[in-house]
Order: structure tokens, then sequence, then C-alpha cells
């Protein structure tokens, strides 16, 4: 990287954080100037066990307090509250700082590259500074771990234009999943999910099954549009999503899925917890911790913590159903082998699907109503199905917005399909001119920004 | 390499030259993809009853009930349609040759209350050129139109009907008859929720918008320059929003109105306290609409 690209890089993702809040500057310049001081530390006492011990708890708990301060405290006051009448907990008026559980993650995991001697401190303040706040991938990651993107910044490598050009791609690619699916369903899903008691049950399944895909399409549009800026700047991040509706098991769907998160949980708290490397009762028991820590993580509310639960327990099913090796014997006929791939991927959509309901409603006892309805109360009939288009627009035309947003999901998952996404120009200007004909560009915010 | 940027700069100019032509034709023909059996242009050239006003127009009365007892009715339902916009409609329809024995025009004061808008995007879709036009001047009175607002009205509006018009348009024509409603089935709601929704949509001032007050006396006196013959038409609401002072306030204001120019102005009686009538606080449920329509027949 040339000599100014590092103060250049820094000033502008601090502009760009800075934009939003000003104020919450200082919390990232602190949680910064905590974890560099910290790892100088761990690297300066190098010999001293213990104390290194001490350093990285100490480093680790005041970052994770900021972190439950500002993002759980509020939830766990009014829980409380509740409980106990007597003890009344004060409600803090704060706004949760864009994007902290991504930059505490991935300061964190620094902090434990450099205790575990995977990576060396960081000496220059400003590049460490790049690290933690380097803009495409501050506000929804994807988590870097730093022996993958702090090399990059001393690396003194010119952008290729292969680089910039797939960077482009990615950044076209993802827009294009963002504005004209993601926001779209969103209309309908919104609609559904904010009086699912009033939804004809039809409307609740078509609903849940959207929010599956806008989701998807919101998240990894963002994450293609991070990875994508940060490659036409030169740096390769890593892909956060690998086609993860095409899964073929729960397993297989966490390989997919968000994986630098996955990978995060993996490396910094499964493993340590002893992994699969312990008795099978407490293997199973560590895999509900890591899962209900990861739904914690999306949010202060008991919805994703039974999200994050339902898929431990799914996982762990999955698991035991492996080593039966089920279905074995149809691996001799390809054709059978072929509709049993897809039924087994349809059945791990369904299930993903399934958990997504407690990931998006408001509360609870919405997400069991959801499910109750769907599960004893569906009715397939021409009224319902006329209700179950109507929530795009409420009249008529909805129809027109179901088959557009239809065909484009068509579209966007056979293109994903493939391994591998490259455009020529007369393709980029199509996705473009798409994205600017077919896109709504009412919504005004991802959906991960809120984690 | 000159030859590569050369070659990216032709495409790109091809590229916004089709884009401009392919917007100029979709904004001039855009009412070749209209409804046959609902909106503007879909309305017959001559008929007994036409009916102009918004969603509440279209839940309220059943086209098949109103035909079958009075001759050719007919809809021009567009969802949160307001005075400065029906006369538009009007004037546009009438320069298309229809001509209607009567009009009944629709009042809600919330669409009286509130500076010119489009919430129905369809207007746009069953217009031509000109009318855009004079859509976009009405929305533009005492504010500046954002490049967003523009964006959407010419670029992204109705793109879904227009682009899967091949079988979106049967079946969206398959669901109405004159402008109603075919076979929609609309549950009643509960007190509970009619209650908590009246709250949401409660008018916060109780004086008519300048501009929609005087669209009301521009669209009295066209009628009058026309000789056309007209009504008001006020369709029922649940009590809560009905009896709300700013409702009644601006109901006043316009009842004055049509005293003062000589045009009739209908209230019909309702049972505006039962749940199961309304599907929300401003419009019908199927059963509501039944009901509300025998009783437009016993007022002809």
């Amino acid at each position: 990287m040339t000599r100014y690209g590092i103060p250049f890089l820094l000033a502008a993702s601090l502009f760009f954080y800075g934009y939003w809040n000003p104020y919450y500057l200082l919390l990232i310049f602190f949680s910064i100037l905590s974890t560099y001081l910290s790892a100088l530390a761990l690297q300066q006492f190098e010999k001293d066990l213990r104390f290194r011990k001490l350093i990285l708890l100490s480093a680790i708990l005041i970052n994770f307090a900021i972190l439950i301060v500002f993002k759980y405290y509020n939830f766990f006051a009014k829980e409380l509250s509740q409980f106990q009448s007597l003890i009344h907990f004060p409600f803090l008026d704060i706004l949760l700082p864009v994007g902290i559980s991504f930059y505490t993650f991935q300061a964190i995991g620094y902090l434990i590259d450099v205790y575990r001697n995977e990576i060396s401190a960081e000496r220059d303040f400003f590049t460490y500074s790049l690290f933690v706040t380097f803009f495409p991938q501050l506000v929804a990651g994807p988590i870097e771990k730093s022996t993958h993107l702090l090399p990059q910044f001393k690396e003194r490598e010119n952008v290729s234009k292969e680089d910039f050009l797939s960077g482009l791609d990615l950044i076209l690619w993802g827009l294009l999943k963002k504005v004209v699916i993601a926001d779209r369903a969103a209309v309908y899903v919104n609609s559904v999910y904010n009086e699912p008691q009033t939804q004809e049950p039809l409307t609740l399944l078509v609903g849940s099954i959207l929010f599956s895909v806008q989701i998807y399409c919101d998240f990894s549009g963002y994450s293609d549009i991070a990875v994508g800026t940060a490659r036409s700047f030169g740096f390769k991040l890593i892909q956060n999503f690998n086609r993860p509706y095409f899964a073929t098991s729960i397993i297989e769907f966490w390989n997919r899925w968000h994986i630098s998160l996955t990978k995060w949980f993996r490396e910094y708290l499964y493993i340590p917890l002893g992994g699969n490397r312990v008795s099978s009762v407490r293997g199973m028991l560590n895999i509900l911790i890591v899962f209900s820590l990861s739904g914690f993580w999306h949010g202060a509310n008991w919805t994703y913590l039974v999200w994050g639960l339902l898929h431990g327990f799914f996982l762990l099913s999955n698991r035991v159903l492996r080593k039966f090796h089920f279905f074995s014997f149809f691996s001799e006929k390809r054709w059978l082998n072929a509709f049993l791939r897809f039924q087994k991927m349809l059945l791990t959509f369904c299930l993903v699907s399934l958990a997504w309901i407690f990931f998006r409603a408001d509360s609870l006892h919405n997400a069991v109503l959801i499910l109750k309805r769907i599960f004893f109360e569906m009715k397939v009939d021409l009224s319902s199905i006329q209700s179950s288009v109507l929530p795009f627009t409420h009249s008529n035309t909805s129809i027109a917005y179901a088959l557009i947003l239809f065909l484009w999901i068509c579209i966007v998952f056979y293109i994903e399909k493939k391994e591998k996404i490259e455009f020529h120009l007369t393709t980029r200007f199509l996705i473009l001119g798409s994205i600017l004909i077919f896109g709504n560009f009412n919504s005004s915010s991802f959906l991960y920004f809120q984690f | 390499m000159n030859k590569n940027i050369f070659t990216i700069i032709a495409k790109s100019l091809i590229c916004i030259l089709v884009f401009v032509i392919l917007l100029y034709l979709k904004n001039a023909y855009s009412y070749i993809f209209s409804s046959r059996t609902s909106g503007m242009i879909a309305v017959p050239k001559n008929g007994d009853l036409l009916f102009i006003g918004s969603s509440m127009t279209r839940q309220s009365y059943d086209t098949k009930l109103l035909n079958e007892n009075l001759g050719l009715v007919y809809l021009v339902a567009y969802n949160g349609n307001q005075p400065c916009l029906i006369l538009e409609e009007w004037r546009f329809l009438l320069a298309r040759g229809v001509s209607w024995k009567k009009y009944y025009i629709e009042f809600y004061p919330q669409t009286s209350a509130v500076a010119p808008s489009i919430s129905d995007l369809r207007i746009f879709l069953d217009s031509d050129l000109d009318l855009k036009l004079k859509y976009i001047r009405l929305l533009s009175l005492g504010r500046q139109l954002t490049f967003a607002e523009y964006y959407e009205l010419f670029v992204t509006s109705n793109i879904e009907l227009i682009s899967t018009f091949l079988i979106s348009k049967p079946l969206i024509d398959s669901l109405s008859y004159n402008g109603g409603y075919i076979g929609k089935m609309e549950r009643g709601s509960d007190l509970e929720s009619l209650d908590r929704e009246s709250e949401l949509i409660v008018l916060t001032t109780k004086e008519m918008d300048p501009n929609q007050k005087k669209c009301w006396a521009d669209l009295f006196t066209f009628a009058r320059s026309k000789s056309l013959e007209m009504e008001i038409w006020e369709s029922p609401k649940y009590r809560a929003v009905g009896v709300h002072s700013h409702y009644t306030s601006i109901r006043n204001q316009m009842l004055e109105m049509t005293k003062r120019a000589g045009i009739p102005y209908r209230s019909l009686p309702f049972a505006v306290d039962d749940p199961s009538l309304f599907r929300d606080p401003i419009h019908l449920s199927t059963k509501g609409r039944e009901i509300f329509t025998r009783e437009v027949l016993k007022t002809f």
C-alpha cells in the first residue's frame, strides 16, 4: 500500500462512521486503544503466562462490557424489573452504535490471535485502527481475522484491473439483490409481520418464506457490496455467503451462512470450550451454548435466543442422523440421488425458514401465534390465495408485484447456482439498468445494520 | 486500449439513449397497459351512474348489485384519490368523449385536508403524458418535488404492471367488474382493532388544505360549465372516525360549500358501530359493502 494509503483510508473510514453519529467515534476509539495497548502488552510480557491471561481477560471484559451496556442493558433492565417488581432498573436513553457487535468481535478476535501467537501485535496505531474501522466492513462485517486482513495493509501492491472490475461486479450484484429483491420482499414481509394476528395462515406462510429470501438478499447483498468495495481498493475480504439455501443439511448451511461469524464462534468459543473432543453430552452442550450466544449476538430479545437454540437443536439432530447413514442405499442410483438431494435442500430450507420466524417476529408470542396459525389453521382456497398476494399494494395490482419478485428471485438464484459470477460489459449494463428500473429505493437501511 | 475505451463509451451512450427512449415511450403510452375492467381507461363512453373516488368508493359499492338494479354503473377508484386529482381525472375522461348521465364524487375529509399527493401510482399508468404533467404541476403546488419523487413517478412507477402485463393483466382484469371488486372476501374487524386503528388516522387539522379547497370550487364550476349532473357522496366510516371534531369541522366546511354551489350532498344511514361491517375504520367489509349497497338502492 502507498505511504499515504493507510491514513487516507483511515480518515475515510472514520468520516464514514462519524457521519452517522460523531459521539460514537469516542466509543470506537476507546475500543481501538484498549485492544491496541493490550495486544502490545501481551507481546511485551511474552514469558509471564498468568499476566498475559489477566491482560487478555481484562481487555475482553472491558470491550464486552461496552457491548453489553449499549446493546443489552435496557433489555435486561426491563426483564428484571418485570421479574422482580421491587427493584426498578433505570432505562438508559441510548442509541445502539452501528456495527458495535461487528467491530468488538473483530477486535477481540485480534487480541486472541496475538495471545495465541498467531500474529505479532501491530505496532503501527494507524494500521491497527484501519483494521478495526475499515469502512467497507465496519458496520455489518464480514468479521475479518487479523491474520487475513492486517498483512494486506502492509503489502504495497497496486490494484489490478481484474480485481477492480470483479469488485465492481460484486457491488452491482449486491445492489441488485438488495434493491430489487430484498427491498421488494420487505414490503410484503413488513406488512405481514406488523400485524400477524389479522393475516390469513397462507399469507403468514408466504411472508415467512419471503423473509428467508429477504434476509439472505439483504445481508448477502450488503456483504457483496462490502467485499466488492474492498476488492476494488485491492483488499480481499472473506466471502461471507456461499449459496446457503443450496445447502442440503443444517451443518452445511452453517458452513455457507454468515461464514465470518460462524468461523469466529468456532475458533474463539466452540473449540476453546472443547469442541467435539469432549464427552458427547458436553459436546452437545457446547453447541447449544455457541448457538444461543450467536442468537443473542444478533439482538437483545428472547426471539433471537430461541432462533439460536432452534439452530442448535437442528444441528444436533443433523449430527445424530448423520451417524445412522440414512438413505445411503440410494447413492447407487443417480436420479434418485439427485431427487434425494433436492428433498434434503428443501427440508433444510424449511427448517431454516421456520427458525427465521422467531428471528423476524416482534415477540415470542407473535412467533408462536404465526407458527400455530401456519400449522393448525392452514386453509388453501381461492380467497386465501387472493389474500396472500395482496400485502404488496393491498389492491389487485399486487399480482404484478408478486410476479416480478418471483421472477427476480428465480433469476438471481439461478445465476448464483454457478460457482463464480463474472460479467461482460453488456451484462453489467443490463444489471445496472435492472437496478435503476426495478429497484425499490424507499428502504433506508440494511437489516444487519441493527446488529 | 483506445479501442476498448471507445467501445465502452459507445456502448454507454447507446444504453443511455435506449433508456431515454424507453422512458419516453413508457410515460407517453403507459395507458396501453391499463386494466380493461377498472380505472379511467376502462370507463365506457356512456352510462348511467359514474362514481369517482378513492379505495373507499371501491370498497363501498357492489357494482354487480348496482348494475342489476340501476343500469350501467362504474367506479373510478384510486387509493387516496383527492379532489385535485379527481378534477383532472374528470376533465381527462370528458376529453376522451366520456359522457354519463350522473356523476357521484366521493368526499373524505382526510383527502381534502392534505396537500396534493399521489398514493396510488396506477393513476400514472392510466394517464397520457399531458395528464401526467398536470399531476406534476399539482404536486408541485407550494413545494419543490424531490428527485426521488420524479424518479419514482416517471421511471419506476408501474414497471411491474407493464413488464408482466401478459400474465398480470388478464388476472387483474378478472378480479374487477366495472371498477368494483368481484369475489373478494373481506372479513369484518373487531372493536378493539377498529378503535386502535381509528386513533392512527386522526386528522391533525380541522381546516381543508387551501389547494384542495380551490379544487373543490373548480370542480363545482367545471360541472356547472359543462352542465354535468353531480352529487357529493360520503361513504360510511366507523363511528370513532366520523365523530372526531376535526372530521366534522371539515365536513361542515364542505356542507357549506356544496350548499352555496347548489350541489347535493349525501351521507346515507349506516350501522357505524357494527365492527363486522368494517374491514378497517374507513373501508367496509364484504358484508358491509352488501348492506351499504342495498341502502344505496333504497335511495334510488
